[in-house]
């Protein structure tokens, strides 16, 4: 007797044979134990494997994933508004320092063209000069620097914006982020 | 499945971001069977699992329904692993010669007939989930793809991009390593019923 080949017992299991091919195996099932016990134990193989028990995963598995999706956005505006903190606090800045230059001509040097002393009116002058030295002796030392080693008005003026740019830049980054970086986190 | 998981991506893709959770809760454990299937250790199945969900959760707005969102789904976890696998240098592929088609020329002896066993037994469901774990690497996703996530051969070339032959070979191979493992089990419980009655 010509039993059923296994592809043809798996088929048969599947349920994936065309309907002439399902009519022979089923004639030959008829009158062959091997090849019925042989689906017998297919079935049974495939009905418990497509039964078995799927691996849970740990509990808190779905919280924690949670977490990395919902925080994403609570994320981004957090650091949205650190981020436009620092850039405020930044360009707050270089206005004042601008300003303090332009406020100050015998500090700075520079060339009055007439009888206009300075197109600040004092009382502003004097509030930024305030709020600079407010800022930190050093930022104010190493600015002095800068305008005492340059002699050239334009260049004073070039130097201290960039100083002042690079001097804000690393307080926007390292200072004013890492630390209110860690106190959003906790 | 398919109804249900569309109406909570729509949910998501709404607005309402906790509904991602849902989706999570229910297919986490299939999917936890594929990834330890690939990744053979709980804490790195569970990793990837995590990052497969964020990586699905983020690419949802470019789901485009062509496929159903299991058979996608499953394509992500199913790279994240093998990205995983490919990480500890063991990419995930077996020999030409088991990914050969010839496999399916293997044939049992024309007196090769299994020995009597009550099939619905509980023993013999303990000894086949046993033999199941104990499928060779290369076989166990395969195996966990079609019976476990029910998917045809035409899903699996999808999820693993592997090519059909392959497929079909390692399904036919991991079948009939299980068959011969458990009527061999099944052979030495015979035995020992037959002593014990002796
Ligand atoms: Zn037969």
């Amino acid at each position: 007797m010509t039993h059923l080949t296994t592809k043809q017992i798996l088929q048969f299991t599947d349920g994936a044979l065309d309907y002439a091919s399902q009519a022979q195996c089923t004639q030959h099932l008829a009158v062959c134990e091997r090849c019925r016990k042989e689906i017998d134990l297919q079935k049974a193989i495939s009905k418990i494997a497509r039964h078995q028990p799927p691996i849970q995963a740990t509990s808190g598995f779905v919280q924690r994933v949670m977490a990395h999706i919902i925080p994403q956005q609570q994320k981004s505006w957090k650091t949205k508004l650190i981020d436009s903190l620092g850039n405020v606090f930044a360009m707050a800045m270089v206005l004042a320092i601008l300003g303090y230059a332009i406020s100050n001509p015998s500090l700075f040097q520079i060339q009055q063209q007439s009888k206009t002393q300075s197109f600040i009116p004092q009382s502003v002058s004097d509030t930024y000069a305030k709020f600079i030295q407010s800022v930190g002796q050093q930022a104010g030392e190493a600015t002095q620097q800068v305008m005492k080693s340059t002699g050239r008005d334009n260049s004073n003026m070039i130097s201290l914006t960039i100083l002042s740019l690079l001097i804000l830049g690393a307080l926007d980054q390292f200072v004013l982020k890492r630390y209110l970086g860690m106190r959003m986190k906790h | 499945m398919y109804d249900q998981d569309r109406a909570v991506i729509e949910r998501i893709l709404g607005g309402d971001k906790k509904a991602y959770a849902e989706l999570v809760e229910r297919h986490k454990d299939k999917a936890m069977t594929l990834a330890l299937k690939m990744l053979k250790n709980r804490q790195d199945a569970e990793e990837a699992l995590q990052d497969a969900f964020v990586r699905v959760f983020n690419a949802l707005p470019r789901f485009e329904w062509k496929s159903s969102f299991s058979t996608w789904f499953y394509r992500i976890v199913y790279n994240v692993c093998a990205s995983e696998l490919g990480k500890r240098n063991e990419p995930h592929q077996v020999s030409i010669q088991e990914d050969n088609e010839d496999a399916q020329a293997v044939e049992l002896a024309s007196d090769d007939t299994p020995p009597d066993v009550a099939l619905e037994s509980s023993e013999l469901n303990a000894i086949i989930l046993k033999e199941i774990d104990r499928l060779p690497d290369a076989y166990g996703p395969t195996f966990a793809l079609f019976f476990v996530q029910d998917m045809s051969y035409d899903e699996i070339v999808e999820v693993t991009g592997l090519p059909l032959g392959t497929v079909k070979a390692r399904l036919f191979r991991a079948r009939m390593l299980l068959r011969n493992a458990v009527v061999k089990r099944i052979g030495n419980i015979d035995g020992s019923k037959q002593e014990k009655v002796a």
